[in-house]
């Protein structure tokens, strides 16, 4: 056993710790969630030139080919900036593609989306769904040999920049199968909608929208098993960044917890204090095995899928407590826009209930359980 | 034992629903949003209808323009108004300062500020806090000099909420810096419109001036609007703390139902996966839950409000009454977000935020509610002191 990372992954971390913190200010977020402003096309670049978006791509497509590993290390250093970004969308997308698409398919996207040239959004979400097959409702007919699509998707992450929507709807009674639809397709209507943690999602209306079977990812009938992996690798990034976002909010705090004085003493001096500190600090540090753990197992193709939900059960319960104490700690201050606490707040709740909420994971853990 | 509320407080409560009914808070401008704190958003209009028709002097005594009803009366009041979310803006600010002036203030004093409340024209803001007095609101530094007609005040207060709508502040401040530091405080109504003081807007979490600093320069306030005795505002505050935890949190467990019987609603209509919310077993369990916790909350209030109107002493109970009020809406607000799963992120403004994204708005701003007015800590150390009698090292 070995719980380090290894001087390359502990460079990369570096790497990626520095970058964010010469580039991305919690300013910028605090501006998107006004809505005066959009994700930094500049910052896009720079990220796509660092190389982040095909971080576990192969090279053959443009990617540097490393692991899961990798990726949850990256994530985890997002989270800890609070960094809103179309990253995890266009990652999910790629490696969707190159699970379920076709040659032509991932020779056409994959290196654009890697390279950061081409947007991709994954259109799964619609009311009444909730990361299980039976809550879709949106349409695909077929008419001679193509399809129609009808139905509403919504919160769609991206979907406002996004050239592409990965839609996931019905093709028969019980089955599912994925699409790829050009955003600009006649009959898609897009509103956007204002968020929590001020990234950018959209509603979507499929409007007798005809897609060529050319554009089905995967095979027909199968959208969901390729969707029931993506959804859990998707679970694993967003607790790598609940990771970081919990680990940073508590350093924040702590940091806090030491030069601010009532009482004539620094806050931190009181034993309330301490141990809602220490309480937290357990929080984090657990974390941190219960995410690395199935990161590593994918790397070595081990089946990690409760693992998984264990880590995302785990961490949304964790950074919520995490982001709630810690506010509590930091007083009225905390309640100011110009603080951050309140962006890791929205970030938290955001990350909570994407890809299956603490007891959405617990009950596939005891779906397991009683297997 | 009798856990029966009387005849004439039902009749009170019929009074108040027509009241609700003549006067719907929907049809009512809003000059700021509601908290979450049970008195709805804050409206100039409505606050003056509720005086018109005596409602906010209610349990005045009758000698200053009161009705001379109970505190229990009044919470059944509240409650109505709390369940509708009408913006009625009973609480501290009217409530608490009524009390105050009743108490401690001279003759003046209630003759110039009670027919204004009574009718609602006027609002208070509370200037307690300071940049370093805030839990420990002892080491505040703000100062009145004693000039004979008037005090002249120096100092800046922070977390001033809506003071900028405010006509009057609630104001403390040091008046003699030579003695132990509990012992040298007064406390003062303060006209926001003299001149040398200063506000300046601090922008809360959701985008919304809600805090203010405001700034106090060489401000002359006329002896008359010295509230109570002079060096002993920190004894008279201690006294009026039980009352004003009351009146901060007494709708609390109202709107808490509210909020309750929407999601019940929502749980009816909606579904998840091909299933209805209301056949979801955690979220039934937490429901459940939830209204016992608003059902206890609810009891302790009331008791609360007999033990203040039979004048018996209140030990721990405020203070736990808040922190629980407080707690239970934050568990609330948690439980909301889950039920309304991913479109909790929608805030108000997308097509489909659900409630128009309010609870994404209240699972925010509750945060603070467990900071303001005295922090969950400071309010736990009173109820081990007050409640157990657990000294301080
Ligand atoms: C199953 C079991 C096996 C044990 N085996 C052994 C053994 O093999 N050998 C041995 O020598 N002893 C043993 N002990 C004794 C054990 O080490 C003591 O019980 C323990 O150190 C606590 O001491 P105490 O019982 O005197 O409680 P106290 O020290 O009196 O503490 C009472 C309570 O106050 C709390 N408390 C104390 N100080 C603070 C503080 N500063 N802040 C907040 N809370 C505080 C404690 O956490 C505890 O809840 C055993 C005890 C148990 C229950
Ligand atoms: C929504 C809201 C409305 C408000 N409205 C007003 C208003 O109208 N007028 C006004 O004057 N003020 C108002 N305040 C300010 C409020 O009274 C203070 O925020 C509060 O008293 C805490 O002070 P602080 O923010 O300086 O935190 P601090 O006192 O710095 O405390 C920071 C943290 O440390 C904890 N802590 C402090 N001391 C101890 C201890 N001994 N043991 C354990 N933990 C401790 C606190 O509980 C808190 O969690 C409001 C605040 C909020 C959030």
């Amino acid at each position: 056993m070995d719980f380090r990372l290894s001087e390359e992954q502990q460079l990369f971390k570096e790497s990626v710790y520095n970058f964010l913190s010469k580039h991305y200010q919690t300013d910028m977020l605090r501006k998107m969630l006004k809505g005066e402003m959009e994700f930094p096309s500049e910052l896009w670049k720079k990220i796509s030139e660092l190389g982040w978006l095909g971080v576990a791509i192969p090279e053959n497509y443009g990617g540097s080919g490393m692991g899961f590993q990798e990726l949850v290390i990256l994530f985890e250093e997002m989270g800890s900036a609070c960094l809103v970004s179309p990253i995890l969308s266009t990652v999910l997308s790629s490696l969707l593609i190159l699970d379920a698409g076709n040659k032509k398919q991932k020779d056409e996207f994959l290196p654009k989306l890697v390279a950061g040239e081409l947007r991709f959004a994954l259109a799964l979400h619609e009311p009444g769904f909730y990361y299980q097959e039976g809550g879709i409702q949106v349409t695909a007919s077929k008419v001679q040999d193509d399809y129609v699509l009808n139905g509403i998707k919504a919160p769609v992450p991206d979907g406002g920049m996004a050239d592409y929507f990965i839609c996931l709807a019905k093709t028969s009674d019980k089955d599912t199968t994925l699409f790829i639809v050009k955003a600009d397709t006649p009959g898609v209507t897009l509103s956007p909608l204002k968020t929590i943690a001020g990234d950018s999602q959209v509603e979507i209306r499929f409007n007798q929208v005809a897609v060529s079977a050319k554009n089905i990812l995967g095979e027909s009938n199968r959208g969901w098993a390729f969707v029931e992996k993506i959804i859990s690798k998707a679970a694993l990034l967003k607790s790598a960044e609940m990771l970081g976002g919990s680990r940073k909010t508590l350093a924040m705090c702590v940091e806090y917890m030491k030069v601010r004085e009532q009482f004539g003493q620094a806050l931190g001096n009181f034993q309330a204090v301490q141990h809602k500190c220490a309480e937290m600090l357990t929080y984090v540090d657990l974390s941190r095995d219960i995410v690395y753990k199935p990161a590593w197992m994918i790397d070595r193709g081990m089946a990690c899928d409760i693992d998984i939900a264990m880590a995302k059960a785990w961490t949304s319960d964790a950074y919520r407590k995490v982001v709630q104490t810690s506010f509590q700690l930091f007083g009225a201050m905390a309640f100011c826009q110009e603080h951050d606490m309140h962006l890791y707040l929205r970030h938290a709740k955001a990350s909570e209930v994407n890809f299956g909420d603490s007891t959405f994971q617990r009950d596939l853990i005891a779906d397991h359980l009683f297997a | 034992m009798d856990f029966s509320i009387s005849r004439e407080t039902e009749e009170l409560r019929e009074e108040i629903r027509q009241f609700i009914k003549d006067y719907p808070p929907d049809e009512f401008p809003v000059q700021a949003a509601d908290d979450f704190w049970g008195n709805g958003g804050y409206s100039y209009e409505y606050t003056r209808k509720m005086g018109e028709a005596g409602w906010l002097s209610l349990t005045w005594p009758e000698e200053w323009g009161g009705r001379g009803r109970t505190i229990l009366d009044k919470m059944v009041v509240a409650e109505e108004l709390a369940y509708c979310r009408a913006p009625h803006s009973f609480n501290l600010m009217l409530d608490g300062m009524s009390n105050h002036i009743i108490t401690h203030g001279n003759d003046y004093l209630r003759k110039e500020i009670l027919p204004k409340i009574a009718k609602g024209s006027i609002v208070f803001w509370l200037a307690l806090s300071e940049p370093n007095a805030g839990s420990d609101l002892l080491a505040l530094q703000t100062k009145a000099e004693d000039r004979g007609d008037v005090f002249v005040v120096n100092g800046q207060k922070i977390w001033s909420a809506r003071a900028h709508m405010a006509d009057y502040g609630y104001l403390i401040t040091r008046t003699d810096p030579n003695v132990p530091r509990h012992k040298g405080l007064s406390m003062f109504i303060v006209d926001r419109k003299l001149p040398g003081i200063t506000i300046e807007p601090i922008i809360n979490l959701v985008g919304e001036n809600y805090h203010n600093h405001v700034y106090f320069d060489n401000v002359e306030i006329p002896k008359e609007f010295l509230l109570g005795k002079k060096n002993e505002g920190f004894y008279q505050m201690l006294k009026g703390l039980e009352m004003d935890r009351f009146w901060a949190r007494y709708q609390k467990p109202a709107i808490c139902k509210r909020v309750l019987d929407d999601l019940i609603d929502y749980c009816k209509n909606n579904s998840r996966n091909g299933k209805p919310l209301y056949q979801n077993s955690v979220i039934r369990q937490k429901l459940a839950q939830t209204a016992t916790e608003i059902e206890t909350c609810r009891l302790v209030f009331y008791r609360m409000a007999w033990m203040l109107d039979q004048k018996v002493p209140i030990r721990h109970e405020t203070a736990m009454g808040k922190t629980f009020a407080d707690e239970m809406g934050q568990r609330l607000m948690d439980l909301a977000m889950e039920i309304l799963g991913l479109d909790c992120q929608l805030e108000e403004g997308s097509k489909s935020a659900p409630f128009k994204g309010l609870f994404e708005r209240w699972y925010l701003i509750s945060r603070g509610h467990t900071i303001a007015g005295g922090t969950v800590e400071v309010m736990k150390d009173t109820i081990a002191r007050m409640g157990l009698g657990l000294s301080k090292k």
